[in-house]
């Protein structure tokens, strides 16, 4: 009984440390600067789509013993199977340079050096993390470390922010101006709410933990608690950000203002706070996406892929790992702005949900692989609207975006 | 001694099949296969859009989505002996399409 | 094959076989089912001949151009296992195989050998 507490309580820490990252810090963040807190609705619209992936992703685990990688390829054949690999590959691997260049930027906050002098180091890092560290190490450790991201929820409260303003946010509402920014901006958040390789991440989770229908509560229960944890961390960056920074115009378009988040709010700590903050939550998204890309590889091919992979799988698995941080980090090197890297990529994330969310459905509908346990109207509403949502406001909002900047 | 003729099933998937007198059925969507004796042989190949509804009628939400096209649920299952496939890019039946025994729908 | 009792009597060779995980004899994942041949004959229906596992098999179901290309540059031919080896489908294609022989384990050995085994702490 004590230990299924713990395996829970683990399982929402762990949620919590791949929730908030520097795609929903940023966009979050910018989110607050420019609209105060009129994008609310978008992280609420975000976290409530991703609690039902991930619980679907859970429950196709239990159900069926089948990863969602490993299903898609099974139900659709490999030539389809290669289109959302290929395509959700690409965004997986974006998000790892934009969390690479994340921790570079932390360092470059509490040192003063250029973020691109520490794009190597901090790839070095977290590819020996994997490389030496057993899962359950990195785990526990990364997510007791994550806990340091409750400073944004403390700074959200010191600014007494109006709770009338904030509900006014949670309703979805159109922008008085500057609509383009504020839907790119919106599509964005859902980018950054909706990751893929989160939901492909925790079917993995569920597998290795040999879970079965009867943890389907407690895979109910951990899903809705995690995502809706680190759902109201993010709220809380935005609340801070409206709270501090859009009432003093400053609007974070250059990465160097992003600690103003917390210094303009928690004082003489903040800076550190946010380094910290930033850093730690990058570094524990760095190793679950390398980690990630590497399962999905395994399980499309059908190699053995649990996590602690040692022996004969090990040399395919770690160049996975090893190559995509590699190459991500030459991303950052290149001195590309991380910021508009993230904000970019978490649009581009958005808008190829549907590679992969439609496959999903099809899946979560499917009795041979669900039984009884098929997914209710309401799921199916409930995603089918997010995406849809996402892929016509990303369609539409980021060229727009792109050629006014 | 000859080499075996071979075809492999991924390359049977989704070929058109038309009948003896070149009128349409469908791609083949899947094979039947049964064990007799030692041996493992095809039995049928499923085409056809109701091959298709197979696939997605298994799912709620494949059917509602179908219903919505309205498209006529039709389909047939070929025996192995009334399929030619000396052409393995173009299979035909050694039949006309009157002959064939088509696949409706299914309430499960 | 001889397939144990409780194995299945027919098979839908697209849903049941295609693209699903295979395991080796000792019930280690192996890899996956990338192709199935059958051998055709006058007179007889078609039979289950190999299962076919590797990268050319995978690139030729992409586009067969792209498989024949593969194929010159690997120079080498597709991995097959006799039908023969199946010991039982279920939700996995069971196989009395070793996995050492399998295509991914000579990529596998190949990287190890010389890349992998110079990282230092191996």
């Amino acid at each position: 009984m004590l230990k299924k507490f713990f395996q829970v309580a683990l399982g929402i820490v762990t949620s919590v440390g791949g929730f908030l990252e520097i795609g929903s810090i940023a966009t979050a963040a910018q989110a607050g600067a420019a609209f105060r807190f009129e994008l609310g609705w978008a992280v609420a619209l975000g976290t409530i789509c991703l609690i039902f992936l991930v619980e679907m992703s859970g429950r196709l685990a239990a159900v069926s013993k089948r990863t969602i990688a490993g299903a898609m390829r099974e139900r659709f054949g490999f030539t389809f199977f290669v289109v959302p690999l290929i395509g959700i590959g690409i965004v997986t691997f974006l998000t790892l340079a934009s969390e690479i260049g994340g921790m570079a930027l932390a360092l470059q906050y509490a040192t003063g050096v250029r973020f691109q002098l520490w794009a190597l180091p901090v790839a070095f890092v977290a590819w020996l993390l994997l490389w030496k560290a057993t899962f359950g190490v990195i785990e526990k450790g990364v997510s007791l470390l994550g806990l340091v991201t409750l400073c944004f929820l403390v700074a959200a409260v010191k600014q007494h922010p109006s709770v009338t303003l904030i509900a006014h946010g949670l309703i979805p509402s159109i922008p008085a101006s500057d609509a383009t920014h504020y839907w790119f901006i919106a599509v964005s958040i859902l980018g950054a709410s909706i990751t893929p390789y989160l939901f492909l991440f925790y079917s993995s989770g569920a597998i290795e933990d040999k879970w079965s229908v009867k943890d389907l509560p407690v895979n109910r229960f951990v899903a809705a608690s995690g995502m809706t944890f680190g759902g109201g961390l993010s709220l809380a960056v935005l609340i801070v950000a409206g709270a501090v920074l859009f009432p003093r115009g400053i609007s974070l378009d250059r990465a160097e203002q992003l600690p103003l988040v917390l210094s303009l709010s928690l004082g003489r700590w903040g800076v550190a706070l946010f380094a910290a903050s930033l850093g730690i939550a990058c570094l524990g998204a760095t190793l679950e996406i390398g980690l990630a890309l590497a399962y999905q590889l395994a399980q499309g091919f059908g190699w053995r892929w649990s996590q602690d992979l040692k022996g004969s799988e090990a040399s395919r698995f770690t160049m996975v790992y090893t190559v995509a941080i590699l190459l991500a980090a030459l991303l950052i090197l290149t001195g590309i702005d991380p910021l508009k890297l993230t904000v970019l990529t978490m649009a581009f994330t958005a808008a190829s949900l549907p590679l992969v969310i439609v496959p999903f459905l099809f899946l979560m509908n499917d009795k041979r692989y669900l039984k009884e346990h098929t997914n209710g109207w309401f799921s199916n509403a409930v995603v089918i609207f997010s995406i849809v949502l996402a892929f016509v406001l990303a369609v539409v909002s980021i060229p727009l975006e792109l050629a006014g900047s | 001694m000859t080499a075996p003729r071979e075809v492999r099933v991924a390359e049977l998937i989704s070929r058109v099949v038309t009948d003896s007198h070149g009128e349409r059925l469908g791609r083949i969507e899947e094979l039947r296969a049964e064990a007799h004796g030692d041996e493992w042989t095809v039995t049928c190949y499923m085409v056809g859009l109701y091959a298709v509804f197979e696939r997605l009628s298994a799912n709620g939400l494949g059917r509602s989505i179908l219903r919505i096209f309205g498209r006529r649920q039709i389909g047939y299952e070929i025996p192995w002996d009334l399929m030619d496939l000396s052409d393995p890019a173009n299979p035909r039946t050694t039949c006309a399409i009157a002959e064939l025994k088509p696949f409706r729908e299914s309430a499960t | 094959m001889t397939m144990g009792e409780y194995s299945p009597t027919t098979l839908d060779l697209v849903r049941d076989v295609l693209d699903t995980q295979m395991l080796d004899e000792l019930r280690d994942p192996m890899g996956r089912v990338d192709g199935l041949v059958l051998e055709l004959r006058d007179g007889a229906p078609p039979r289950l001949a190999f299962i076919e596992m590797g990268g050319v098999v995978l690139a030729r179901r992409i586009h067969p151009r792209l498989g024949a290309w593969l194929a010159r540059v690997r120079g080498v031919t597709p991995f097959r296992i006799p039908w023969e080896r199946v010991r039982n489908v279920g939700l996995d294609v069971e196989v009395d195989i070793c996995r050492d022989d399998t295509p991914a384990m000579t990529i596998e050995c190949w990287l190890r050998d010389h890349i992998v085994r110079h990282i230092p702490g191996s």
